[in-house]
């Protein structure tokens, strides 16, 4: 009797209940390590056979994979060593394989296969310790380059704090997520690495799947994966290059350490990821099995010895339905809720329809919630309304999410026993676990054997690889008694497992196209994408208050500019408006102690899309009142904020520096007082906007505050957003009792009035007033207002205006070329 | 389903007709002795392989003409009551139909 694993320990038996939860037949399955079907690492190098040396071959010929690439990734993997010595990287992260590995290991025992080189063992040449690298497979994620490491907070106070460059992005994680998924050995290892890829801002997500051309064990636990990418789903650019290099090393102790994507080739610069352990396996899944009361004993794990028609290596061992899908690489869950279902479900006839099923399913399933989710329900019942032919389906191909409940039939077909069977009892039992196992697979969104040429992509650019039919594979998604020489043919050569090309399918397809309640059934064999934040070198971007102090009044609305400057030695073409039409740009804030917020401009732009030649080292700029966001207030308490800006530059990600502030606490009674009025969702749109007269609260509290608190810079931004609206002819939309007495009334326009408040309110302590407001949003209006005044005839006024703003320009250091457009407005 | 018809002498006896792949939606006219038995439209499920089971009763002997009128396809069969379970598929261009002795089982 072979050993049981520990971490699938079991027992054998089935309790029957007549209702309530009852438990399930265990798995007893054999240690991995001894299983033939299980490889347990590597030892030295191969080289895929069957035409992948043609993939290296036709790399280097054809220069896709060019040297220069190569060398410079070394030089990176370098800095990668370093980041060991500093300690970044942590020792003894989770071993893919479990225990750490005993030292030396034990040939003998598992070795790795296939693959063991025919070679003597190449590089490095016999070293302390041999050439022994134990499983990388599993699924692993994208570790941020940098940590948010916790700094010194400066006392509070309302002495001004120097902007200064912090450490470390605020930006949450999952801005960029990416998830790689390692299949080189363990349970019938595909030789596939994928890459899937999700960007939070802006939202894109790109799938990849490569092909090993090499797999290098390089010393003890020190192994390099190279591979070759074959099928794109999604944005490419988020995952570019041709060749993907896993490694995976050990640091300080036996197992691994260390794990880095690389993604070269195809000319780019080489990117590097540092990755974390995350599972051994590719994907979690939760399938609940429910019985119909009238179902009978259900078969939920088979003992593989217990029919002679197999092959004859075949383990002897009792596997469960969660063995058989975490050897396709799902880490299984199996619900314990467990129900025995009243045989009533089924109606009148005592069969069971798909729409009955689909009601059982959702009265029955604890976590039913028609939607996409790596769960599925599987119903054994006795009969269908098909009749005894049907032995089991994949009932959920209706409605918005399919593919979410599965069904076997216990009284059916798959009873049947062939006339002379040696070991009846074994082949029924055979048979229904069999079909669950194949109904499940329908749930991955499995096709049949013989169909999977039918596999029709719905939409274009999104297909699953063509595949060819397999109509004698030995699978579970295959009918026995349909390849050459019938069932006894089939079972004599079926190792309990599914086709490389499902378990490609499952493991690395788009997760869409697999999860349950995600793609339609048969629709997509189809894919989602993680971040990766630009290293390019390209563009440099940097968000800056533009004034001496980063401390904050109580109120004040925190304007900051963003900076972004061509760091390549070529020019490259821009939108010059990027970083003002709102639509390229986001704004991460955190208040110390606080979570990550996102800052969404209430103001967008469109404008028809241009772009320029921007010279190597030029600039363009951006100003944004980030207090406020589409959904409230984010700068509304006394403390510590960081702020760090991200932009799109056309599917790379750049992200700027860290910048921190301080808002102090109220300096009077008044403040503290007009804060509940003022922090609301309508101010912060009257201060975006300059102005709507129509928020006729929000305007009552900041004239207000300008009353109440005129010493605060916020009066300065209240003063300008009140008054603004006199400027032009401003157009509101109002009604009197109902919709048909809405009209649109256009406002008085007071442009003397607006332009003495405003250029009281700009000019009379100007500093302090371009500080708070910020350099281009103050220039900007007061260009405005003059270019109001000159428009109502007070040409005088304007050029009185312009002439004290150029006067201010200078003093400030604005750039010479605004200086200069200025003084021509003036003439 | 068209029950106890009777065609000739004897006794009829109950016939599966399971049509199979590859059906996307075709209507198909079931005919014997020139009466229309059955009309079908069959759309193949692709998780079962099967589109729809037609119930008859017929005598043993009988041919039966299965058609497609709006391909212009067309297959005869002639119903053996010791084999009651008649396989129809639509593929590379042709409707074929055999019968089988054992009811055909979907997973
Ligand atoms: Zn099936």
């Amino acid at each position: 009797m072979a050993k049981r694993s520990k971490s699938e320990e079991s027992k054998s038996t089935t309790t029957l209940s007549d209702t309530g939860i009852e438990e399930l037949a265990q798995a007893a399955p054999l240690r991995e390590e001894e299983h033939p079907d299980y490889v347990a690492g590597r030892i030295g190098e191969e080289t895929e056979a069957l035409g992948e040396t043609a993939y290296l071959e036709d790399t280097y010929e054809e220069g896709a994979y060019d040297e220069a690439a190569y060398d410079e990734d070394a030089v990176s993997e370098e800095a990668y060593e370093e980041a060991y010595d500093e300690g970044e990287v942590e020792a003894f992260t989770p071993v893919p394989g479990g225990p750490v590995p005993g030292f030396p290991p034990i040939p003998g025992g598992p070795l790795p296969r296939p693959g063991i080189p025919t070679q003597p063992i190449p590089r490095p040449f016999p070293r302390p310790w041999p050439g022994f690298c134990t499983v990388v497979s599993g699924r692993y994620s994208y570790v941020p380059p940098f940590q948010l490491r916790p700094q010194p907070l400066p006392q509070p106070g309302r002495r001004p704090v120097v902007p200064r460059r912090v450490p470390g992005p605020i930006i949450p994680i999952n801005l960029l997520r990416i998830t790689v998924r390692v299949d080189v050995d363990r349970y019938f290892p595909q030789k596939r690495i994928s890459i899937q890829v999700s960007r939070l801002f802006p939202h894109s997500t790109a799938h990849a799947i490569a092909r090993v051309i090499s797999d290098r064990c390089n010393g003890f636990n020190n192994r390099t994966i190279r591979a070759r990418i074959y099928y794109r789903d999604g944005n490419a650019s988020l995952i570019p290059g041709t060749i993907v290099t896993f490694t995976a090393k050990r640091t300080t102790g036996l197992g691994y350490g260390a794990y880095k994507l690389t993604l070269s080739g195809g000319g780019i610069t080489p990117r590097h990821y540092k990755l974390r352990f995350a599972s051994r396996y590719f994907d979690p899944v939760e399938f609940e099995v429910d019985r119909v009361q009238n179902a009978g004993s259900i078969v939920t794990a088979y003992n593989t010895g217990s029919h002679p028609t197999r092959p004859g290596n075949l383990p002897n061992e009792t596997l469960s339905l969660a063995t058989v899908f975490q050897r396709a690489g799902f880490d299984v869950r199996m619900s314990p809720n467990t129900t025995v279902i009243p045989t009533s479900g089924a109606g009148a006839n005592g069969t069971w329809s798909d729409a009955e099923m689909h009601n059982a399913m959702v009265t029955y399933w604890s976590r039913f919630a028609n939607r996409p989710q790596w769960a599925m329900w599987v119903l054994y019942a006795a009969r269908h309304d098909a009749g005894r032919g049907l032995g089991g389906v994949m009932f959920d191909d209706i409605g918005g999410n399919h593919r979410q409940g599965t069904a076997i039939f216990t009284d059916s077909f798959i009873q049947d026993v062939p006339p002379g069977d040696p070991n009846p009892n074994a082949w029924r039992n055979r048979m229904q676990f069999w079909t669950a196992v194949h109904e499940m697979g329908h749930a991955f969104n499995l096709a049949h054997s013989w169909q999977k040429a039918l596999g029709v992509p719905v939409a274009p650019g999104d297909p699953w690889i063509p595949l060819a039919n397999e109509p004698e594979a030995r699978s579970y998604m295959n009918y026995p008694f349909r390849v050459s020489g019938g069932q006894s043919a089939f079972f004599s050569d079926f190792r309990f497992r599914f086709s490389n090309n499902e378990l490609i399918f499952m493991r690395h397809a788009p997760r869409r196209f697999v999860q349950m309640g995600n793609s339609n059934w048969f629709e997509n064999h189809g894919f989602e994408a993680p971040d990766a934040l630009s290293q390019t070198g390209n563009w440099a971007l940097e968000i800056r208050p533009n004034r001496d102090a980063t401390a904050y009044r109580f109120l004040e609305p925190v304007t900051m500019e963003l900076k972004l400057t061509n760091t390549n030695s070529e020019p490259q073409t821009i939108d010059p408006d990027m970083l003002q039409d709102g639509r390229h740009i986001t704004v991460f804030l955190q208040r110390e102690g606080g979570p990550t917020r996102q800052w969404n401009p209430m103001i967008t732009h469109c404008h028809e899309a241009h772009e320029d030649a921007l010279a190597p080292g030029k600039s363009i700029y951006g100003a944004h009142m980030v207090s406020a966001s589409t959904d409230g207030w984010l700068v509304d308490e006394p403390g510590f904020y960081k702020l760090q800006a991200a932009v799109d530059m056309g599917g790379e990600i750049v992200v700027s520096n860290v910048l921190r502030l301080y808002v102090g606490p109220p300096d009077s009674q008044a403040e503290a007082a007009v804060a509940p009025d003022y922090f609301t969702e309508d101010v912060g749109r009257v201060l975006a906007f300059s102005g709507a007269p129509a928020l006729s609260e929000a305007e009552n509290a900041l004239r207000k505050l300008t009353e109440s608190c005129p010493g605060n810079p916020a009066a300065r931004h209240a003063e300008v957003a009140l008054t603004s609206p006199l400027l032009r002819y401003f157009k509101t939309l109002k009604s009197e009792s109902s919709r048909a007495d809405m009209a649109i009334t256009t406002a008085k326009r007071d442009v003397g009035k607006a332009a003495k408040v405003q250029s009281d309110a700009l000019l009379k302590g100007a500093d302090a007033a371009a500080d708070t407001l910020g350099h281009i949003p103050y220039f900007g209006q007061l260009r405005q207002v003059a270019a109001a005044l000159e428009d109502e005839g007070n040409k005088k006024g304007a050029a009185e205006l312009l002439s004290k703003t150029v006067t201010m320009m200078k003093k400030r250091k604005v750039l010479p070329s605004v200086i200069t457009e200025t003084e021509a407005a003036l003439k | 389903m068209a029950d106890g018809r009777g065609l000739g002498s004897g006794e009829t006896a109950p016939i599966e007709i399971h049509f199979q792949e590859i059906f996307s939606g075709e209507h198909i006219e079931v005919s014997a002795g020139g009466t229309v038995l059955a009309d079908v439209t069959a759309k193949t499920r692709f998780q079962t392989g099967l589109a729809h089971i037609e119930r008859l009763r017929l005598h043993d002997g009988e041919e039966v003409t299965l058609r497609i009128p709006a391909l212009g396809l067309e297959t005869k069969a002639v119903i053996e009551v010791a084999r009651p379970y008649l396989a129809v598929t639509l593929s590379n261009g042709r409707l074929n139909a055999h019968s089988v002795a054992t009811c055909p089982g979907y997973v």
